[in-house]
């Protein structure tokens, strides 16, 4: 029998608001109040995301995110610094007693990521879950993906690149020696690709998520419940953008 | 004195360590210790506390300047407060954590020679 789940379409929103909407599905499903939940949005503004333990100012350059109008959040999950631009982002919260989180953290990556998988399969794009925590195409990178156990629950966040620009990502992205920074880029455009760039043609937001969904309720047998964030989440959500992911004492605390 | 290092162990992600330590004679002990980088530990709050745990740590300096010594114990600690925390570390582990530190204990005597 399919496992049933609450689908969620929620567009673009800011960086601090999308991390406090995963934070507060998390909290609504972890209390028994909402379904496990898939959720699909994207970054406006465009945003870099640094990993829980990353720190902000060996990774990240801040005026020049100012400078092009990008924000910075830092996540709940570990992982790198992500350049949140022309991408579709999934978010996919289970309590841990469900039968689709395993213990093992990375059986469920194995797990979740074969939604991913099987959504690009629907699109023609032949792809494998690479661990520890990638999805690869051709030998590329197309999706990076976090997970994080709280509260009784598994959740995990991955990027899908639709589409990608490495050299502003490298003007807002600081690299560990600035003297590789040319062998660097020339590196991360050999090893990562989009979407678009596979296809040969432009892959919007829509189009994406429709074939994720699809992906997802085959691999993943799901009986996908399309709604929307309850009154609740949304208040949580704001109140959680606000008090925590856009403080700076969070953003700044490695 | 503070100590800095970086690194990419094979199997790991990108790992940094910044670290405040005193060294006395044959003896180094770490004071703080700050573990940096894109790897994953969950549950994240509980690595924290193997960091603070670490601070405080004495180890024995060999007698030639290399840190091999230091690294083993320093590695050894790592794992087992990892264990004893229950964190599932990916990305990083107690001798990537060692072999960082070490050569950033190295660099620091070769600078201070």
């Amino acid at each position: 029998m399919p496992h049933a789940f609450r689908m969620l379409d929620t567009g673009a929103g800011r960086a601090s608001f999308n991390m406090g909407l995963d934070e507060a599905m998390l909290e609504s499903v972890s209390s028994g109040v909402e379904l496990p939940t898939l959720r699909f949005y994207s970054w406006e503004p465009a945003a870099i995301s640094i990993g829980y333990f990353q720190g902000l100012y060996e990774e990240v350059d801040i005026d020049a995110c100012r400078a092009h109008g990008v924000d910075i959040v830092r996540r709940i999950t570990g992982g790198g610094a992500v350049f949140h631009q022309a991408e579709i982002t999934y978010s996919i919260i289970i309590p841990e007693s469900h039968p689709l989180a395993p213990g093992s953290i990375m059986a469920s990556y194995g797990i979740i990521c074969s939604g991913v998988v099987a959504g690009l399969g629907i699109l023609g794009i032949e792809s494998v879950f690479a661990p520890i925590n990638d999805i690869v195409s051709g030998g590329r990178k197309v999706s990076g993906n976090a997970q994080t156990r709280k509260q009784g629950c598994l959740l995990q966040h991955g990027t899908i690149l639709l589409g990608l620009d490495v050299d502003l990502m490298f003007d807002l992205l600081k690299v560990p020696q600035e003297k590789a920074r040319g062998k660097l880029i020339a590196d991360v455009k050999s090893r990562v690709t989009s979407l678009s760039d596979i296809l040969g043609r432009n892959l919007g937001y829509g189009e994406a998520g429709h074939a994720l969904a699809g992906g997802y309720a085959l691999a993943l047998d799901l009986d996908l419940r399309p709604g929307k964030p309850s009154a609740d989440e949304l208040t949580r959500a704001t109140r959680i953008a606000y008090e925590k992911f856009s403080d700076p004492e969070w953003t700044s605390r490695r | 004195m503070t100590i800095r290092g970086i690194g990419k162990p094979e199997g790991c992600k990108l790992i940094r360590i910044e670290a405040e330590v005193d060294i006395s004679g044959r003896r180094l002990l770490i004071r703080s210790i700050v573990i940096r980088g894109d790897f994953f530990a969950i549950p994240e709050e509980a690595f924290e506390r193997i960091e603070a745990a670490l601070a405080g740590l004495s180890l024995d300096l060999p007698d030639s300047p290399t840190a091999a010594a230091p690294v083993k114990a320093l590695a050894l600690a790592f794992d087992t407060l990892a264990a004893s925390e229950g964190v599932d570390l990916f990305g990083i582990s107690g001798s990537a954590v060692a072999e960082i530190f070490g050569r950033a204990i190295d660099a620091a005597c070769v600078q201070n020679a």
